[in-house]
């Protein structure tokens, strides 16, 4: 191939690069938009993903504080029914002895009290008082029932007392039963508070996540519209590889056909400094360093001529080819983008290393993108 | 209140209808001895007044009032009737104070 039909590649090839930088470019700005909309959603996903954790540890602690209360009423509750059970058998106990008494008083006919004033006054008439016989019989025959009425109006009697004292008893525990109502009371308003507290909490956590939620899914959304653009860059910059590695050849012989061309330049200027210190005895300080490099033109010129290889700094070797490659080898940072990673860690590669070479060959200089 | 049985009680009764067979027999025992010096103490006086000893009947009779107002001092004295009724009552004592010794014996068995 000759310089022209080089060139003429070499255009194509660029042509074909600042296409593709392009579209690269105007998808990365495309990404980049939904790219911030993804930091949001993120961001707002995870500070209502950690409101809700924090509210979830304050339900929890209103929980906590409503089952112990709870607890305690339970065993409050447990304390008033053994008072009650003791309570309700006391009264069945009452109800015995209310019985047992009732029935005593009926056989008894009167209080002990009075029943023994009428035995007193009967004993006093049978022992000491001149009654008839007829009256002594009666009177002994009653005497002693009167004696058994005595007996029951006293059994009634305790029987009574035995009423009072349960009735004493059971006013104590009704007390208790009464005091142990109002703790219960207490600590279940309480509770309840903890409660509606923890559901009010819960609520909000409902709404939070649900929230954080539809920005999960609208991140997700996302994530799908990002996705076809990542793989659309990913491909349209291994087709920019693959030509970039058809050119490499190009770039080479274009790079040896420069070479020898500014090889020439510097002979001729070399030879131009020579002739100006022929004729006229003085020379400049350019043409000066033109002479001194002249030496080395020599060598140049058989490399350009015979050789595959030029001789680098150093001592290292470097084919043309190869200076080339390291010219066009695209930076670490752009091969970032890929399959399988986060929509979020695209970024805008920079101009690739081939173009920004083709353009300082046709600028003359570096162009700072 | 002292609880008695039967027989203690049937006791006691007997006890007691003693009690006022004495007391009643001494009423009936006290009339008696008035009825007589009454009659001794009017014989006196007829004696004193129908007969010249006045001396030895006067004497005498004074002894009897003296013995006899000492003695109506100590009881009232409510007559024939009543000393018959006292004597209607000591029998009547006595046949409850044997009703009451045979109940004894039949609580006895």
């Amino acid at each position: 191939m000759n310089e022209e039909e080089i060139q003429e590649k070499l255009d194509e090839y660029r042509s074909f690069v600042e296409e593709n930088r392009k579209k690269i470019n105007g998808l990365i700005s495309e990404a980049r938009d939904h790219q911030k909309d993804i930091s949001h959603l993120r961001k707002e996903r995870d500070r209502g993903n950690d409101r809700c954790k924090e509210l979830s540890i304050k339900a929890k602690q209103m929980r906590e504080k409503r089952d112990a209360l709870n607890n305690e009423i339970a065993q409050l509750k447990s304390q008033r029914k053994e008072l009650n059970d003791k309570i309700k058998n006391m009264s069945s106990a009452i109800k015995g002895h209310k019985e047992k008494r009732d029935e005593l008083n009926r056989e008894a006919r009167g209080t002990d009290q009075s029943l023994v004033q009428r035995y007193g006054k009967d004993m006093d008439s049978l022992l000491n008082k001149d009654i008839s016989l007829d009256r002594e019989i009666k009177l002994f025959n009653n005497i002693f029932q009167l004696q058994d009425r005595v007996e029951a109006a006293k059994e009634a009697t305790e029987f009574h007392k035995k009423v009072i004292s349960t009735y004493d008893g059971i006013k104590e525990y009704d007390d208790l039963a009464d005091k142990l109502s109002d703790k219960i009371r207490q600590l279940a308003d309480e509770s309840e508070k903890y409660h509606l507290k923890a559901i009010e909490i819960y609520s909000q956590v409902d709404k939070i996540r649900g929230e954080a939620d539809q920005c999960h899914e609208r991140l997700l959304e996302k994530y799908k519209i990002v996705s076809p653009i990542r793989d659309k860059i990913t491909a349209i910059k291994k087709e920019m590889e693959s030509r970039q590695e058809k050119m490499l050849p190009h770039l080479g012989q274009m790079d040896k056909l420069n070479l020898g061309k500014d090889v020439e330049r510097r002979a001729q200027k070399a030879a131009d400094a020579k002739k100006k210190l022929k004729d006229s005895g003085r020379i400049s300080l350019d043409d000066l360093k033109a002479l001194m490099d002249s030496s080395e033109e020599d060598k140049l010129m058989d490399e350009l001529s015979g050789e595959s290889e030029i001789e680098g700094f150093g001592g290292e070797k470097k084919s043309g080819e190869s200076l080339a490659k390291k010219e066009l080898k695209e930076p670490e940072s752009q091969k970032q983008v890929g399959a399988g990673e986060n929509p979020k860690q695209i970024v805008e590669p920079e101009k690739p290393l081939e173009l920004q070479s083709l353009e300082q060959k046709e600028s003359g200089g570096s162009k700072d993108e | 209140m002292d609880e008695y049985s039967p027989r203690k009680l049937a006791q006691a009764l007997v006890e007691k209808h003693d009690r006022l067979i004495s007391e009643y027999s001494d009423q009936v025992e006290k009339i008696r001895q008035v009825t007589m010096l009454r009659e001794k103490r009017d014989q006196l006086l007829h004696w004193v007044q129908e007969n010249g000893s006045k001396d030895k009947y006067q004497a005498e009779l004074k002894e009897t009032e003296a013995e006899l107002g000492k003695l109506t001092k100590s009881f009232e004295d409510l007559g024939q009737s009543h000393y018959k009724k006292l004597e209607q009552q000591i029998e009547q004592q006595k046949g409850a104070k044997q009703y009451w010794l045979d109940k004894i014996d039949e609580l006895k068995t």
